[in-house]
C-alpha cells in the first residue's frame, strides 16, 4: 500500500512507506529526529526544515510518500536553508530505479572476470552504494575530487570496506587447518592429513579470503609447501591431485559476484635459496624432521603435473584463467637438473594458452607474485618470517593510480611544473592512502565481530591481517602519452623520450619514498593494472583537455574507443622486437618495486617453445626485467570445440560463427 | 665519449673509483658525469644503462652507446687509459 493522501478532508492523513518495510502516519518528529541522531543538527534549526519538508509534501498533492522521498525532499529543503555539509551528511546512497532495471537486463560489460548473473548484480548495487559512501564518507574532499575529475584514480572504490589484496601461505592451512569464516563458527576442520584434503582447504580459504579482499589471492610455492604430502606417490597420482587443485580453483564461481576467486598459484623448478633449511610441515601440521631442501622431487613433480593440466586445458581444451600460474626463475633454477626441460613445458604452455607468468629473482630477491603484475618484494623483516612460513601473510591495502598526461597538460610543457603536478598528484594519493588505512583500521578494531573475521582471526599470536606491515600502492597510467607531450616523441622513437620516461618515474619513486616517511607506510610504486582506469582517464581528459589529449591519446579518436598506453609500457603497436621491448620496459622495472611486467603478444604466431625458453632465460641473464608473459591469440569453435590460432570469425572446421575469441591483456 | 661514474652514500669503493677516472682523464677532453644513483638523474641513468651496483664506470660514446663498463667495481688506470685513448 502506497501513503496517501485524502484530498477531500481537512484532516488529511498522510501514509509513509518507511525503509524498514513499515507504513507509518505522518510525523515531521521523525525527519527531526533523524537530522539530529544522523548529522548532529541542533534540534531547532532541524524542526524549521522538517516543518518545511512537511509544508511542501501535504501541499503537493502526492499519491506516494515513501522515505527515500522525504529524504530527497529533506535534502533540498537543506539546501535552501543553506546546510550543505548537512545536506552531503544526510544523503541517501543507491542508484536510480531505470540503472537497476539495466543490471537485471544487460549484462556488466566493465569487467571482464565478471560474467553476468544474480550474484553478480548485487555485486554491483552494493559496490554503487560503497564507491558512494567511499568518497563522501572515507576519503576527503579533496581526495574525492581528485578522483572525479581524473587527476587520480583510486582503485575498487565499490570494495572500500576491505584491502586490496593478499599473499598469502598453504603453512597457515597446513599448520593450523581451516577456520572458515574466522570465528569459528562454521565447522572447522583439523589440519590436513591428506593431500587431497589440503587441496580442498586451500581453494575454500582461497574463495572465503576474496570475500575479505577486493583483488588477487596469492599463494607462494605451493609446489614446494605440497611436496611434503606427496612423499612416496606415484607419477599419475601427482597428476591428478594437480589436476584436482587447478579445476577446484577454476571452477569455483562462489566468491563475490559469482566469479571464480582471483588466485595466483606461484611455483619454483629449484627449492628456492631461503626455503632450503626451513623445517617442513607435514599431514596433520607437524614437522616432519627434514627441511625443505629434502623435497625437491615431490615439489618437481607437482610443478611438472600442473603445467601439464595447463597445457590441456579444460574439457574443451581452453585455457583456464585462474588460478593463474607464477614461475619463479631464481639464480638456482639454472643450476636445477632438468631445468630446460621444465622451461620448455612452462613455455610451451605460454605459447599455446599463455597462462605462465615467467617471474625472475634476481640475486637474493625474494617475491611473492599475485594480481596482474603486483609482487611482494620481502624485505629484511619479512625475511624473517620464512623460518615460520605460515607467518609469510602479506596484503596491499589500496592502489592508487596517477593520471600521468593530465600532469603533463596542466605544465604546459614545463618540466619544473610537471613535476610538481606529479608532486601535487602523489600526495593526494599518499592522503588517500591514510585515510583508507584510518578507514580499515577502524574495522579490524572490532575484532572477530567486525566485518573483516578472517582478517582479525588470532591462531598464532597476531591477527591473520598484519596491519602493519600492509603495503600502500602508488601506480601510473600513460607515461608513453607523458613522454609524447613533453618531448613530441614517444618512447620508442627517440633515446631521448625513453630518457624522459626514466626520469619521471625516478622522480616518482623518489617521491615514494619521501611521502612514505612522511606518513608513516610503506609506498611503492606499482604499474597501475589496465583495467578500464586506461579509458576512464582519457575519456576524462577528452573532455577537459580536449586539444593536448587528441594529440596524444591512443586509439581510435572518438570515446569510447580512446585509451591511454598502460603504466610505463611503450606502445603496444611500436615496431619493436620483442627483446628491445623487454629490454627497454625491464629498465624501468627496478624502480617500481611493487611489480612490473613486460608483455610479450605473440598473435597468432605459435612460436616454438625452445625458442621461448631461449628468450626466456636471456631475459633472466641480460635485462633488468622483473616479468614477462605471453598473449597467444587462440579462437574455440562453440559449436565443434575446434581450437585455432589467431582470432577468427568462423571456425576453419565446421564455418560456424558461434566462436569464443581468447587474449589477454595483463 | 662521455664517462659516467655511478655512485652512491655509504659506498666504501665509490671516491676511489671518482678519483681514479679524475685522475686518469686529467686534463683530456672528455666529459666525465659522476651520478648520484639516489638522486632522480642518477637513478634513471642508472636505469637506462642497466647499473646493478655501485660503483660503475662507464663509458659511452656521441650516442650514448656503451663502449666499455666496470660493474661494481674499479677500474684500472691502464684499462680506462686504453679504452679512452682509442
Amino acid at each position: 500500500m502506497a501513503g496517501k493522501k485524502n484530498n477531500d478532508s481537512e484532516d488529511k492523513t498522510l501514509f509513509v512507506r518507511t525503509s524498514d518495510d513499515d507504513i507509518r502516519s505522518w510525523d515531521k518528529m521523525f525527519i527531526v529526529k533523524s537530522l539530529v541522531a544522523e548529522v548532529g543538527m541542533p534540534e531547532p534549526d532541524a524542526l524549521k526544515v522538517a516543518i518545511d519538508v512537511e509544508f511542501f509534501i501535504k501541499h503537493s498533492n502526492l499519491k506516494f510518500v515513501s522515505a527515500p522521498l522525504v529524504r530527497e525532499i529533506t535534502n533540498t529543503k537543506l539546501l535552501e536553508h543553506g546546510y550543505e555539509t548537512y545536506r552531503k551528511r544526510y544523503t541517501r546512497l543507491g542508484l536510480p530505479l531505470n540503472d537497476m532495471t539495466d543490471l537485471f537486463f544487460n549484462s556488466n560489460k566493465e569487467n571482464s572476470n565478471v560474467h553476468h548473473s544474480s550474484e553478480a548484480i548485487n555485486m554491483t548495487i552494493s559496490g554503487i552504494a560503497k564507491k558512494e559512501y567511499a568518497l563522501l564518507n572515507v576519503f576527503s574532499d579533496d581526495v574525492a575530487t581528485a578522483h572525479q575529475n581524473g587527476t587520480i584514480h583510486l582503485h575498487d572504490l565499490d570494495f572500500i570496506d576491505r584491502p586490496y589484496c593478499t599473499g598469502n601461505s598453504v603453512e597457515y592451512l597446513k599448520k593450523f587447518g581451516l577456520v572458515m569464516d574466522g570465528r569459528g563458527n562454521l565447522t572447522v576442520a583439523k589440519p590436513a592429513k591428506h593431500a587431497e584434503v589440503l587441496i580442498l582447504h586451500l581453494t575454500k580459504f582461497a574463495a572465503a579470503l576474496q570475500g575479505q579482499f577486493a583483488g588477487a589471492i596469492g599463494w607462494d610455492a605451493v609446489n614446494l609447501f605440497l611436496a611434503p604430502y606427496l612423499v612416496g606417490m606415484k607419477e599419475d597420482k601427482i597428476k591428478q591431485l594437480a589436476q584436482m587443485m587447478i579445476y577446484e580453483f577454476a571452477q569455483q564461481a562462489v566468491s563475490r559476484g559469482g566469479q571464480v576467486t582471483f588466485t595466483d598459484t606461484n611455483y619454483f623448478w629449484e627449492v628456492p635459496k631461503h626455503f632450503m633449511d626451513v623445517p617442513a610441515i607435514g599431514p596433520g601440521g607437524k614437522f616432519t624432521g627434514n627441511n625443505y631442501s629434502e623435497y625437491e622431487e615431490e615439489s618437481q613433480a607437482f610443478a611438472k603435473a600442473a603445467f601439464e593440466v595447463y597445457l590441456k586445458g579444460d574439457a574443451y581444451g581452453r585455457p583456464f584463467f585462474f588460478p593463474k600460474p607464477d614461475l619463479h626463475i631464481t639464480e638456482r633454477f639454472f643450476k636445477t637438473d632438468n631445468h630446460k626441460e621444465f622451461m620448455d613445458l612452462a613455455t610451451d604452455v605460454a605459447t599455446k594458452m599463455g597462462n605462465t607468468y615467467f617471474i625472475f629473482d634476481r640475486g637474493d630477491e625474494v617475491k611473492i607474485s599475485e594480481c596482474c603484475r603486483l609482487q611482494f618484494k620481502l624485505n629484511e623483516t619479512d625475511l624473517l618470517d620464512v623460518k615460520q612460513p605460515w607467518k609469510m601473510r602479506y596484503s596491499a591495502m589500496q592502489n592508487v593510480t596517477v593520471n600521468l598526461p593530465r600532469a603533463a597538460y596542466c605544465s604546459r610543457g614545463n618540466e619544473e611544473v610537471l613535476f610538481e603536478k606529479i608532486s601535487q598528484a602523489m600526495e593526494l594519493a599518499a592522503k588517500a592512502h591514510v585515510q583508507k588505512k584510518q578507514f580499515i583500521g577502524k574495522i579490524l578494531a572490532l575484532g572477530s565481530s567486525s566485518s573483516l573475521p578472517i582478517l582479525t582471526m588470532n591462531l598464532d599470536g597476531e591477527p591473520y591481517y598484519r596491519f602493519n606491515r600492509a603495503s600502500f600502492l602508488v601506480g601510473m597510467l600513460g607515461l608513453n602519452e607523458l613522454v609524447q607531450f613533453m618531448t613530441g616523441k614517444q618512447m620508442h622513437e627517440t633515446t631521448d623520450a625513453y630518457k624522459y620516461g626514466l626520469k619521471v618515474i625516478a622522480f616518482m619513486r623518489k617521491k615514494t619514498d619521501e611521502l612514505g616517511k612522511k606518513y608513516g607506510i610503506h609506498m611503492p610504486l606499482e604499474q597501475t593494472p589496465a583495467e578500464s582506469t586506461a579509458y576512464r582517464m582519457a575519456k576524462l581528459d577528452m573532455e577537459h583537455y580536449p586539444i593536448p589529449t587528441a594529440k596524444v591519446v591512443k586509439g581510435q579518436m572518438g570515446v569510447p574507443y580512446i585509451y591511454y598506453t598502460n603504466s610505463t609500457y611503450f606502445n603496444i603497436g611500436a615496431p619493436m622486437s620483442p627483446i628491445d621491448r623487454v629490454t627497454k620496459e625491464g629498465a624501468f622495472h627496478p624502480m617500481i618495486d611493487a611489480g612490473a611486467m613486460t608483455h610479450v603478444w605473440l598473435g597468432e604466431s605459435q612460436s616454438d617453445p625452445r625458442s621461448l625458453t631461449n628468450f626466456v632465460m636471456k631475459t633472466f641473464k641480460n635485462t633488468q626485467n622483473t616479468q614477462i608473459a605471453f598473449s597467444p591469440e587462440i579462437t574455440f569453435c562453440k559449436t565443434c570445440n575446434n581450437k585455432m590460432t589467431g582470432l577468427r570469425d568462423r571456425c576453419d572446421k565446421c564455418a560456424s560463427v558461434k566462436v569464443e575469441g581468447i587474449t589477454q591483456s595483463k | 665519449m662521455e664517462i659516467k661514474v655511478f655512485w652512491q652514500a655509504n659506498c666504501p669503493n665509490c671516491a676511489p673509483a671518482k678519483q681514479l677516472v679524475r685522475d686518469v682523464v686529467g686534463i683530456m677532453d672528455i666529459k666525465v658525469r659522476e651520478l648520484d644513483i639516489s638522486d632522480i638523474n642518477g637513478m634513471s641513468e642508472a636505469a637506462f644503462h642497466a647499473v646493478m651496483g655501485t660503483p660503475t664506470t662507464i663509458v659511452v660514446d656521441s650516442n650514448d652507446s656503451e663502449i666499455a663498463s666496470w660493474r661494481s667495481q674499479i677500474p684500472s688506470k691502464e684499462e680506462l687509459l686504453d679504452v679512452i685513448s682509442n
